[in-house]
C-alpha cells in the first residue's frame, strides 16, 4: 500500500492568489529608457524588422543568360510578361517549357 | 494573481524543465497556471501536443512587443502564469522580466552559466532605478542530491558573497524530469514503476514550489 505523500505547508493551499481580473492591467514601464539599460546589457531585438523582397529567390541553380535578339521579339516579350504579371525569369521558364510540346 | 519567468540569457541552464516542473505541481495543488514557452525550441509546446491531461495551458507566441501585455492578460484570468524565456538577451527577455513578480535564474555549477546568471541579475538591477526593484532567486539545477561539487561549492558562496539571493532547494538532477518530456506528461502522470525516482522528483517538485510560494508571500507581506 501507498503511504499518502505529505504535502509542504505552503501548498496546502493556494486560494490567496486570485487572478488579477479585469482585462490586465497597460505595462507602465517607460519603454526607451528600458531598452537603452537592456541594450547596455546586451540584450537586444533578436528578430529586428527586415524589409520584405518582391522577388521571390528559387531553389535551385541559376545562370546568367544574355542573348541580342530582335526588338520585335524583345518587344513582344517584355509586353507578354507585363499581361501575365511575370518576371522575366518566369516568362522564360514558361517558353523553355513549351519546347517539345509542339 | 503571480507572474514568474525563469531566465538566465545562456542556452542549457535548466529554464524548460524548471518552468515545467513549477507549472504542473501549481496546477497540481489545484492552481490554475499558463505557461508561456519563449523558447525557440518550443519543447513546453511539444509537450502540450503529447498524452498530457495537465490542465496547465501552455502558449507558444509571443514577441518582444507583446510579451508584457501577454503576461499580464494571463495573469487576469490565472492565479499563476510561468514564462520560459529564450536562452538569450533579447529585449523580449528584458521585457518579460520586468514584467515579472519574481524571477527565476537556473544555473548549474558551472562558470559559464553562473555569468550568464550574474548578466541577468546586473541587467534587473541596474533597471531598478527606473521600474523599481524586482524580486528574483537563483535557483541551481541538475545538482546531484546530497552531493555538491567542488565547482559548484564555489559559484554557491561567489553568488551568496555577491548578495544574490538563492533557493535553499535545488532542482536536482533526475530522470524523472527528462522522462516528462520525453513521453509528455506531468509527473503525477507518470508510472512510478516505468520512472525511475519518481517519487523523490515528486517531492523536489513540491519542495522547490513550496519556497516559491513563500517567496511570493513574502513579498506580498513586504509590500
Amino acid at each position: 500500500m501507498n503511504t499518502p505523500r505529505s504535502v509542504p505547508a505552503g501548498l496546502s493551499t493556494l486560494v490567496d492568489f486570485k487572478p488579477a481580473g479585469g482585462a490586465g492591467e497597460a505595462t507602465t514601464v517607460p519603454d526607451a529608457p528600458m531598452r537603452a539599460i537592456a541594450e547596455a546589457h546586451g540584450f537586444v531585438e533578436r528578430n529586428p524588422a527586415v524589409p520584405l523582397k518582391r522577388r521571390k529567390p528559387v531553389d535551385e541553380p541559376t545562370y546568367s543568360f544574355t542573348a541580342r535578339v530582335t526588338v520585335r521579339s524583345a518587344n513582344r516579350f517584355i509586353a507578354w510578361c507585363e499581361e501575365e504579371r511575370i518576371s522575366y525569369r518566369e516568362g522564360f521558364d514558361r517558353l523553355v517549357k513549351q519546347i517539345g510540346q509542339a | 494573481m503571480a507572474i514568474i519567468v525563469v531566465s538566465n540569457p545562456k542556452g542549457g541552464t535548466g529554464k524548460s524543465t524548471a518552468s515545467l516542473i513549477l507549472a504542473t505541481t501549481l496546477a497540481r495543488h489545484g492552481a490554475s497556471v499558463t505557461l508561456f514557452d519563449c523558447d525557440p525550441n518550443r519543447n513546453l509546446v511539444a509537450w502540450k501536443d503529447g498524452p498530457t491531461k495537465s490542465k496547465v495551458k501552455v502558449i507558444g507566441h509571443a514577441e518582444s512587443n507583446n510579451i508584457s501585455r501577454m503576461l499580464k492578460a494571463e495573469a487576469a484570468e490565472r492565479q499563476f502564469v510561468v514564462a520560459d524565456l529564450e536562452g538569450t538577451a533579447s529585449l523580449m527577455v528584458a521585457s518579460a522580466i520586468l514584467a515579472a513578480d519574481l524571477v527565476i535564474i537556473p544555473t548549474q555549477g558551472s562558470a559559464m552559466d553562473a555569468a550568464q546568471a550574474k548578466r541577468a541579475i546586473s541587467f534587473i538591477e541596474d533597471q531598478a532605478s527606473v521600474v523599481g526593484p524586482r524580486e528574483y532567486r537563483v535557483l541551481f539545477t541538475r545538482t546531484k542530491p546530497g552531493f555538491a561539487t567542488r565547482d559548484e561549492r564555489v559559484i554557491r558562496d561567489a553568488l551568496a558573497r555577491g548578495g544574490a539571493p538563492i533557493f535553499n532547494t535545488d532542482l536536482a538532477e533526475r530522470a524523472a524530469y527528462r522522462s516528462a518530456f520525453t513521453f509528455r506528461l506531468s509527473l503525477e502522470e507518470m508510472d512510478p514503476v516505468a520512472v525511475n525516482g519518481l517519487d523523490k522528483a515528486i517531492e523536489n517538485a513540491d519542495i522547490f514550489a513550496a519556497e516559491v510560494i513563500e517567496a511570493l508571500r513574502g513579498m506580498r507581506k513586504a509590500a
